[in-house]
């Protein structure tokens, strides 16, 4: 019956009809319903909040079994970031808040979605494909299947940084599921079917992994994100709320919301006031990703290579920031 | 297909602009406006006091070029907290004995049922104001009926009371604002002025230039001459754009002061009821400047105590 309806739900598109998916339209119908909840009163706020990460927590376990290519968190994130949009740009009262301080916003959101989107499409670049002549070679040794996300490398591993040359048939390392040869901290992503130029992690929100090609534009997104999300958190929040002054910054004074009471008094108000509630939400799990991503980068590993257990000694911080900037 | 995808590319190219200009569009923000600096501020004001005043003739007029040139920010403990050294004479009136005041100024407050605000208004405006060393004197009209507070007819009220004492500039204050810097003298200027033009509950930005609301210092001549507000407004909203209407009606511009002396802090309080019919008021509102204002008012004054720090009227409207 499901499926049978899912398989009907289709929309006009150009060149015949699309179909839609349950999990396409999920994200964006939930999203929405959730912040229009959260509006109503504080304890519905209080209870949407709470629910919204141990919903996507679930969800992430469950698509990951039973639907691993899902453009589920893709979409929510998309969405996430036109809600905020139109919630900024319509709800907001605009007439509190300086051209310029909007200007900053949009540039923001703009550099972050340039660098996400980038991101994306050079995870490709990163994939390891064509037809390698590992066939005809004779590969041998043990198997371990521990590790579900990424396959194992087998015959001895050469964790030298430069690549093993090709004569040397002795060191070269093989895919057991591509079923060729592979450069050096290459890594097998089970959802891309691939393997992946040093492969950090597969990214459920951008839909790709993030390894040696797009990982600087990810952590640039990544950090656009941040501050665009923490910027329009204080602009909200200090136009519906009452706010202090904190410093001057070239004339523009510099605020904190420090009184947010009444704030359900008026539904617009509160939809600007959850709407910076769930901006911060966002921003304190970009930061912990963030802080997360500089500390393998400075430790010279990826995220796969430490949950691999792989602790290889890397030079030192500033080489391997360099290492990293360099893209080499 | 290749023309239809060109077009279709344009078309995206034109739909993105169109949006990108409306995202950016200045009109939608905070207003930038015209305003009057720091070291102008002295020649702007009108330099007049009461009779009274002016018949003191012992000793030097006072100097209120430091109080202009430091600006100091004054909304802080201990100012806030208590009245400092008080020598606030009865009826809340003061004056310097040192030297003579050049400006006299009656601060005009409608109020109901507001203590704590008063409470917080009163102690702070008169150690503020005793600093700026000019004449001044708080009214606070206060509404003793269950009708929707109506903050025009009172501001009414209190201005032909203020008048009939003689006092040549009228400050229209509500009781929830602070000024924040002690530049902003108390006085009325050649032009009627918006005084809270950089308001912190709007970030300290003027969400539009027809603001005219909060707190406003009018010549008591001026206030006569578009006959006062309308005494229509009753709840909250409208009655500040009315009179600003009656001022562009009679040519009469109006000045701020730049955002450092401008700035003001709003107290906490629980947000009042719109008054639904301020919009229609407001649009038939050229129609009745002459046959409604201080011309027609109509309240029954209830009681006029002098207190230790104001002079309470209390008044049915």
């Amino acid at each position: 019956m499901l499926l049978t309806f899912q398989d009907r739900l289709r929309v006009p598109w150009r060149g015949g009809a699309k179909q839609i998916t349950l999990d396409n339209v999920a994200p964006i119908a939930l999203l929405i319903s959730l912040q229009l909840l959260a509006a109503i009163n504080f304890y519905c706020s209080l209870f949407v909040f709470i629910l919204i990460p141990l919903l996507l927590l679930y969800l992430k376990r469950l698509l990951g079994k039973i639907l691993p290519k899902s453009k589920f968190f893709n979409l929510w994130l998309i969405s996430s970031g036109g809600y905020l949009l139109v919630l900024f740009e319509l709800v907001v009262p605009l007439l509190e808040i300086l051209p310029q301080e909007n200007v900053a916003f949009i540039l923001l959101l703009s550099l972050s979605f340039i660098c996400l989107f980038k991101t994306n499409r050079r995870a490709v670049l990163g994939h390891i494909a064509g037809h390698g002549n590992g066939a005809a070679m004779n590969v041998d040794g043990c198997k371990n299947g521990n590790d579900s996300q990424t396959a194992v490398l087998i015959s001895d591993r050469d964790d030298s940084d430069d690549g093993g040359s090709v004569g040397d048939g002795g060191s070269r390392l093989a895919c057991q599921q591509c079923r060729k040869y592979v450069p050096p901290r290459a890594y097998h992503c089970k959802v891309c079917s691939c393997c992946v130029q040093r492969q950090d992690h597969h990214n459920v929100w951008l839909n790709c992994c993030v390894g040696k090609a797009n990982h600087r534009l990810y952590l640039l997104g990544c950090i656009f994100t941040l501050l665009a999300l923490l910027l329009f958190a204080n602009l909200a929040l200090t136009a519906v709320c009452h706010p202090t002054p904190i410093f001057n910054v070239y004339g523009v004074i510099v605020m904190m919301p420090d009184d947010c009471t009444d704030m359900f008094f008026q539904y617009d108000i509160a939809l600007c006031f959850t709407g910076s509630i769930y901006a911060l939400l966002m921003a304190v799990f970009i930061a912990i990703s963030i802080l997360k991503q500089l500390c393998f980068i400075s430790c010279g590993i990826t995220y796969t290579e430490w949950r691999r257990g792989d602790h290889v000694n890397r030079r030192n911080c500033l080489w391997n920031w360099k290492t990293f900037c360099l893209g080499q | 297909m290749i023309t239809f995808r060109l077009s279709s590319s344009v078309y995206t190219y034109a739909a993105y602009l169109v949006l990108m200009v409306w995202l950016l569009w200045p009109g939608r923000f905070a207003s930038l406006y015209e305003y009057i600096e720091g070291e102008n501020i002295y020649d702007q004001l009108i330099r007049k006091t009461t009779k009274n005043i002016s018949l003191m003739r012992n000793g030097l007029r006072c100097d209120y070029s430091e109080v202009i040139e430091e600006n100091l920010s004054l909304y802080r403990p201990p100012f806030t907290e208590d009245i400092i050294n008080n020598n606030v004479r009865i009826g809340g009136e003061y004056y310097p004995e040192d030297c003579l005041p050049s400006f006299s100024t009656a601060i005009i407050v409608p109020y109901r049922q507001r203590e704590r605000q008063l409470n917080q208004f009163l102690i702070y405006m008169h150690n503020y104001l005793r600093r700026q060393r000019i004449h001044y004197r708080i009214f606070v009209i206060e509404q003793y009926d269950p009708k929707p507070f109506n903050r025009a007819k009172l501001f009414n009220i209190g201005a032909l009371i203020a008048m009939g004492m003689d006092y040549p500039c009228l400050v229209l204050h509500d009781v929830d604002l602070m000024p924040m810097s002690l530049g902003h003298l108390y006085a009325c200027s050649r032009k009627p002025r918006h005084m809270c033009s950089s308001l912190d509950t709007f970030r300290f930005n003027l969400p539009y230039r027809g603001l005219f609301g909060g707190a406003v210092a009018i010549e008591s001549s001026a206030f006569l001459n578009v006959n006062g507000f309308s005494n229509m407004f009753s709840g909250w909203g409208g009655e500040d754009d009315d009179l600003y209407a009656r001022l562009q009606d009679k040519q009469i511009e109006i000045c701020r002061f730049s955002p450092a002396y401008s700035q003001y802090s709003m107290l906490s309080h629980r947000k009042e009821t719109p008054n639904k019919d301020r919009l229609v008021f407001l649009k038939n509102g050229k129609l009745r400047y002459h046959t409604d204002g201080l011309n027609s008012l109509v309240y029954k004054q209830v009681g006029f105590k002098l207190h230790n720090l104001f002079t309470h009227v209390l008044v049915e409207t």
